[in-house]
């Protein structure tokens, strides 16, 4: 047992991610790398719909010849 | 002026009024009364300040003609805050430009691979590359030579300078339009009424041979005759060609060339958008979380029994 600590979620975070600074920094990190790619792959996809018909990507099958 | 009174009664007010958690003693200003009066002089300078500005903005005078006709607001879909290019428009917009403004107007700023993926595919760009002969440089021999357009080159210019410009149009130059949504007052709303809005002078005004009436212009005589009528260009989409259609297309490729970021710009704008919006609200909730243990926090005095008057 590692000394005395309260079982709750909140406290489990604390002592794994940010009592010491090397984890903590490693959380900020990664939880930054991870939202990034959510955040841009979610907004990307609503935005393609929001947009959808009007970029070229939408019309240029009309006009590629191979 | 304010009396000694009134200013001592003000600075209590202020005073009261910022202290939020503390016990409200009632100076001779109250904090309510001094918050209305705060409130009700801020509205009257920013009401009067508003009115000031959109009646100076919106009179009348004898002299409009000189600021032009105001252009309608027209509903492009890449005006609004979230609105990005039609690239059909913009590809329709470049035959247009290319079939008849072209012969009078640069493109300067605009090269051939700029089209690119933008609205036409790689070949058709070389294809229509090609069609134009270019002047190039000095070869082993040192003479210069033409050669067929490459991706790398600029959209012709009809004139070779301006003296030539002004000297095919009757002195008039035709503008370079790469910028002109950007550089012009009222942007695709001013071009395109401007295409559209030729028509006949009104009774009593006079313009000079050579030149043309078109309201929207700045003091009414533009050199440029109309060029779009219905039909002038005929559309590889299907699309009809009226005039306005045509105007609305060839606009819509002229934003594009003044802005051409636009698509990425809203795009980042949005997710910029959001993210501060989020990160603002989270810091202020923060803030006032942290701050509460100071805001909330009584001090009691207790003085020492054995102190003595002196």
């Amino acid at each position: 047992m590692v000394g005395g600590f309260t079982k709750s979620i909140s406290s489990f975070t604390y002592r794994t991610f940010f009592k010491k600074e090397s984890t903590y920094f490693v959380t900020v990190v990664a939880t930054g790398v991870g939202f990034s790619i959510v955040f841009n792959t979610m907004f990307e996809n609503y935005w393609n719909k929001k947009t959808a018909g009007t970029k070229w990507e939408d019309i240029k099958n009309k006009y590629i010849q191979n | 002026m304010f009396s000694r009174n009134a200013f001592k009664a003000f600075r209590q007010a202020t005073q009261n009024a910022s202290k939020r958690f503390s016990t409200q003693t009632n100076g001779p200003v109250k904090a309510s009364t001094y918050n209305a009066l705060m409130a009700a002089s801020a509205a009257t300078a920013i009401g009067s300040g508003a009115s000031l500005y959109y009646l100076n903005k919106n009179a009348a005078h004898a002299n409009m003609e000189a600021d032009g006709l105001h252009p309608a607001d027209h509903p492009f879909p890449q005006k609004t805050l979230f609105g990005t290019f039609d690239h059909a428009s913009i590809r329709r917009g470049f035959l247009v430009f290319k079939e008849v403004c072209s012969a009078c107007h640069s493109l300067d700023l605009v090269h051939w691979r700029n089209l690119v993926n933008v609205a036409y595919t790689e070949e058709e760009v070389r294809d229509m590359a090609a069609e134009y002969q270019y002047m190039d440089g000095p070869n082993d021999v040192g003479e210069m030579f033409e050669r067929p357009g490459k991706l790398t080159d600029p959209i012709p210019r009809p004139y070779p300078n301006e003296e030539a410009a002004r000297a095919a149009n009757a002195g008039a130059y035709p503008p370079d339009l790469s910028l002109i949504t950007k550089a012009r007052h009222g942007g695709v709303d001013y071009i395109y009424s401007l295409l559209t809005g030729y028509c006949d002078p009104p009774a009593g005004v006079d313009i000079r041979e050579g030149l043309n009436y078109n309201p929207y212009f700045p003091g009414g005589a533009i050199g440029m005759a109309q060029n779009i009528f219905d039909g002038v260009v005929e559309f590889d989409d299907g699309t009809p060609n009226t005039a306005s259609q045509i105007t609305k297309d060839v606009v819509t490729f002229l934003n594009w060339t003044a802005e051409p970021e636009l698509d990425e710009r809203k795009k980042i704008g949005v997710k910029a958008l959001l993210m501060f919006s989020t990160l603002t609200l989270l810091a202020l909730w923060i803030k006032r979380n942290r701050w509460q243990t100071i805001k909330t926090r009584k001090v009691a005095f207790n003085s020492p029994k054995n102190w003595e008057k002196k």
